[in-house]
């Protein structure tokens, strides 16, 4: 695969395209954080954030590469160690308190919600994470899922968009989310 | 357009401009319009999370061959050749100490990637002023707690504090298959260097098999967890070829013949130990 293929694969939402960046460059990716103070597990957690971000803008159809794909993810690789770097020192000069107490519920809430889209099955977890991170238009979604049409698609998402809504909504009160 | 796909096409920026202000403006006076909102607002960022974790796990199921390791450059390729000499030279006797050759192997070559990879290494630019995360050790953090907090701090107080700085590998460089310096390292050194083409497969699910290798199929086969760690492959050519697995501080012999699943055990020669770290080390 050539870079082209490789890029356009990954615009066009083929996961097997990512998968064979994230083995290709691993080594190259990792070293960068491991060579600067970073562990193993800490190298391959900012690649795969690096990644993510890359596939979501490929898939946003608003990246335009004028570099290497391994030149861009490099970049994103050091800017999200660099932040990361930059965060740890602040923990170290005993700001820890202030920043964890910035954000306390949202781990819970992510916890309530990945728990709700359990519940939702497979096809529907797909569709919502296909339409809302993916930014996958309807015809995309049908085709990738093997649903007849667009419209198919369109009733599915509005069902399991319905339906998530709901199991959030009983599992917790709308005053509890938003405190 | 009913309320639940109005604030829908809102979070998702699929509003025309005129229908976003119109939308905006009823928002300002809509208590329980904005409540719906960021409700609507939450269950998005839930779902966009899930999906960012789900891409992760799937990326951790990637086998990656090798990983992180100081490898050959062009100017290191010369004193790859003199260590090979040494090296060979331990290996052959480790392998047949009852025998005496004073044939040396004439290669050395170094496989720590996975199939597909690139395989020149970078060359690590110094940076302009010594690294910040030298002199100010920044403290590990553990994994989980970093993962929650990860970029989604508070306010930035990064002004108040130097930018770590961080050594850069131009990547482009890395990656240029065939480039200038790589053919000229192999014309250099072709007869000594090689590429390596052992191919590598990992199998972690194995209950049976958990630490263990086989050549077969004409790759390398490892059993256990090697995808949890990074491993590196030594392949030594000459007269005397051998393979060796460098993985978690041990290094263990891998026999090219050995087809059948065989458990791994460190190498525990002290001369020959030494002598592969050396190498490695350089």
């Amino acid at each position: 695969m050539d870079e082209k293929e490789i890029f356009e694969r990954i615009r066009k939402g083929d996961e097997k395209a990512l998968e064979f960046i994230y083995k290709k460059y691993y080594r190259m990716m990792t070293k960068l954080v491991i060579t600067n103070s970073g562990t193993e597990d800490e190298a391959r957690d900012v690649y795969q954030d690096a990644l993510v971000v890359f596939w979501q803008k490929a898939r946003s159809g608003n990246l335009v590469l004028t570099s290497k794909i391994s030149t861009y993810i490099y970049s994103i690789c050091q800017n999200l160690w660099r932040k990361e770097l930059d965060r740890k020192k602040r923990l170290s000069n005993e700001e820890k308190d202030s920043a964890e107490s910035l954000d306390m519920d949202s781990p819970e809430r992510e916890k309530i919600i990945a728990k709700c889209l359990e519940q939702l099955g497979e096809t529907c977890r797909k569709v919502l994470m296909y339409y809302y991170f993916d930014e996958m238009s309807m015809q995309e979604i049908a085709d990738k899922l093997g649903f007849a049409n667009t419209d198919t698609a369109k009733t599915k998402k509005y069902k399991c968009k319905q339906k998530l809504d709901e199991l959030v909504k009983a599992q917790y009160s709308e005053q509890d989310f938003l405190d | 357009m009913s309320n639940f796909e109005l604030i829908d096409d809102y979070l998702t920026n699929r509003l025309a401009e005129q229908e976003k202000v119109t939308f905006e403006q009823q928002l300002g006076s809509d208590p329980a319009l904005k409540a719906d909102v960021d409700l609507q607002k939450h269950i998005l960022e839930g779902v966009k999370k899930a999906r960012v974790a789900e891409l992760k796990a799937m990326l951790n199921n990637v086998p990656v061959g090798g990983g992180f390791s100081a490898g050959l450059t062009a100017g290191k390729i010369a004193a790859a050749v003199v260590a090979a000499g040494i090296l060979g030279t331990s290996i052959y006797l480790y392998l047949r100490p009852g025998e005496t050759n004073k044939e040396t192997p004439s290669a050395i070559v170094e496989n720590k990637v996975a199939p597909g990879t690139a395989g020149k290494e970078a060359e690590i630019k110094p940076s302009e002023s010594p690294q910040p995360a030298k002199e100010q050790p920044v403290k590990i953090e553990p994994k989980k707690e970093r993962a929650n907090s990860f970029r989604k701090k508070g306010p930035s107080k990064a002004a108040a504090t130097p930018k770590p700085k961080i050594e850069v590998i131009d990547p482009s460089d890395e990656l240029v298959e065939n480039s200038t310096k790589e053919v000229s390292a192999a014309e250099n050194q072709k007869s000594a260097i090689t590429t390596s083409h052992i191919a590598v497969e990992l199998n972690s699910t194995n209950r049976k098999y958990n630490f263990h290798y086989q050549f077969a199929g004409g790759k390398l086969i490892l059993y256990g967890a090697f995808d949890k760690s990074l491993y590196e492959i030594l392949e030594i050519h000459g007269d005397h070829p051998a393979v060796f697995l460098f993985f978690k501080e041990n290094y263990y012999l891998l026999n090219e013949q050995q087809n059948k699943i065989t458990s791994l055990q460190p190498i525990r020669d002290g001369a020959l130990l030494r002598k592969l770290k050396e190498y490695r080390g350089r």
